[in-house]
């Protein structure tokens, strides 16, 4: 099988930087800081593939450099090295890093769909749940409001978004249902990969579990990837079959989910087992 | 006889890194074939490597070092301790097949969808899944009204057999079994023996791991003893005869 997307040595550092940081393979310190000029090593020899209609997790705790991954896929935070091989674009394989402005907002708006855990990135507060989504099929080109409309119900149908909510406004909605308008709003114009940043961070475990609930259905029926970002080790093992554990930065250690959990091989990835399974 | 599984020089050693450096040999230097069709039993003390050798060859662990070839029909093999994951969760969903003691619920999907779920993976119309997954139910013994419950509620037998259930009903080429009968009443045990014994006749390949010594020489062509971390030897048993086949299973 040909991956989907293959990001080869990733790069994001915030600072001056140096020549080592901003080198091949920089110097690893105690933490995600470079041992010489202190900028912050966001991520780093980042190399992994995704597989058309897989969910790949990626754990690690906070600070070590995955969100910042997700950013750079999604093109929104600008990278100091590497390269994302896409597949999916009519033009063929190319390095999305250095396609021009009209082809970003093609993969942002239509190829790549991204859920926050914080709905106030992924969604705009001043207009309705049902704005929000339909806005995105717009962006993709479509005119026609009758079409829109009801595409749009019947994805917030199959998201459990009650039809009575349909037009409020995203600060009225629960934590979940803000989380359900964004998936609804990823999903909206059928994207190839989905990047899921802890989806279900700050929910309780009720909804947690009926979002997670939903996000496996939706990954099994459409058949989309996905990048599912977590610290919590129980949430990815529900969902993804490969992993990624990230440390300062850089990917310590990946394998096949199970394995990972049943075989750490890093010290990290033992410590994380560790303790957050009984 | 053509070789299915070749095992070469396979070791386990696990590095706990949270013990301070502390290293736990699981079994050193295993070798041996499971030809095609055969049923090898797997026995040994408590604590000898013979779950941690099924879980190296299944992936769920790294071996620390050796060889697991893996043959297809034309002759060709894989290395199962250095192919890609990705090769493995196909080998996992379409030719290898995993059942353990403890049954590994998916939380809130009823049981006609765990058992359905590895057809849907490949590929499998829902309809035509269901249909094969109610034939099972019937050989297995399930009654209609768990169909749509939630297996995480299930007595251990109940639970056993539909972990067995998911297993087989993608027809694995290879099938590996630790301890699927291990605290199971009488009544269960039966059935899942019997189904054992079906799968035998139908010439799948099975590594079996069984703590009772009856059910181990009843089922096993050839038994490998783990001592210590090593095979002590090697023996043949007289292959067993089904005299009493009432099912009509077909996997």
């Amino acid at each position: 099988m040909n991956p989907l997307l293959s990001v080869h040595n990733l790069k994001k550092i915030y600072g001056e930087g140096c020549d080592d940081c901003m080198g091949p393979s920089p110097r690893p310190g105690p933490d995600n800081l470079c041992p010489i000029c202190g900028s912050i090593i966001a991520c780093t020899d980042v190399t992994f593939d995704v597989y058309p209609g897989e969910v790949l997790g990626i754990v690690g705790e906070s600070g070590s450099g995955k969100s910042t991954v997700l950013g750079c896929i999604n093109l929104t935070t600008p990278v100091n090295g590497g390269e994302i091989l896409y597949s999916r674009l009519q033009s063929g394989i190319r390095n999305i890093l250095e396609v021009d402005a009209q082809t970003r907002r093609t993969l942002q708006n239509i190829h790549f769909g991204i859920v926050y855990q914080n709905p106030h990135l992924g969604l705009n507060f001043s207009i309705s749940g049902e704005g929000n989504v339909a806005e995105r099929m717009l962006v993709a080109d479509s005119r026609n409001f009758a079409a829109i409309q009801e595409k749009v119900h019947n994805l917030f149908e199959r998201v459990e978004l009650s039809s009575a909510r349909f037009k409020d406004y995203p600060i009225n909605y629960s934590g979940g249902m803000q989380q359900r308008v964004q998936i609804a709003k990823a999903l909206i114009n059928a994207p190839s990969l989905i990047l899921l940043d802890e989806p279900t961070g700050g929910l309780d475990v009720s909804v947690q579990a009926k979002i997670l609930d939903l996000i496996r259905s939706i990954s099994r029926e459409l058949n989309v990837a996905m990048i599912m970002v977590s610290h919590d080790i129980q949430v990815i093992r529900l969902l993804c079959k490969r992993i990624i554990v990230m440390k300062h930065g850089r990917i310590i250690e990946s394998g096949l989910t199970d394995r990972v959990i049943d075989d750490p091989q890093q010290a990290y990835t033992q410590t994380l087992v560790h303790s957050t399974i009984q | 006889m053509q070789p299915h599984l070749e095992v070469i020089n396979l070791s386990k050693v696990f590095h706990m890194h949270v013990l301070g450096g502390k290293e736990i040999v699981a079994f050193e230097n295993i070798s041996f074939t499971l030809p095609k069709g055969r049923f090898l039993g797997v026995s040994g003390k408590s604590g000898y490597g013979k779950s941690s050798l099924i879980k190296c060859i299944y992936r769920n662990y790294n071996a620390t070092s050796g060889e697991i070839l893996f043959y297809d029909d034309n002759g060709g093999s894989i290395d199962l301790t250095q192919a890609p994951d990705i090769e493995i969760i196909d080998i996992r969903t379409r030719r290898m097949g995993y059942v353990s003691q403890f049954f590994q619920t998916i939380p809130r999907v009823t049981t006609m969808n765990v058992v359905i779920e590895p057809l849907i993976d490949r590929g499998w119309k829902r309809d035509d899944a269901i249909d094969r997954a109610t034939e099972l139910f019937t050989i297995f013994d399930i009654p209609k009204n768990l169909w749509d419950a939630f297996p995480s509620t299930f007595s251990g037998g109940e639970k056993q057999r539909i972990n067995l259930m998911r297993t087989l009903i993608d027809s694995p080429e290879l099938l590996l079994l630790d301890e699927p009968t291990a605290s199971l009443d009488r009544k269960n045990r039966t059935i899942i023996l019997d189904i054992v014994k079906e799968l035998k006749k139908q010439h799948i390949s099975i590594i079996g791991i069984f703590h009772n010594p009856e059910e181990l020489e009843m089922l096993s062509d050839d038994i490998l003893v783990l001592d210590q971390g090593e095979p002590e030897r090697e023996i043949e048993v007289p292959e067993y005869r089904i005299t009493n086949n009432t099912f009509a299973f077909q996997v």
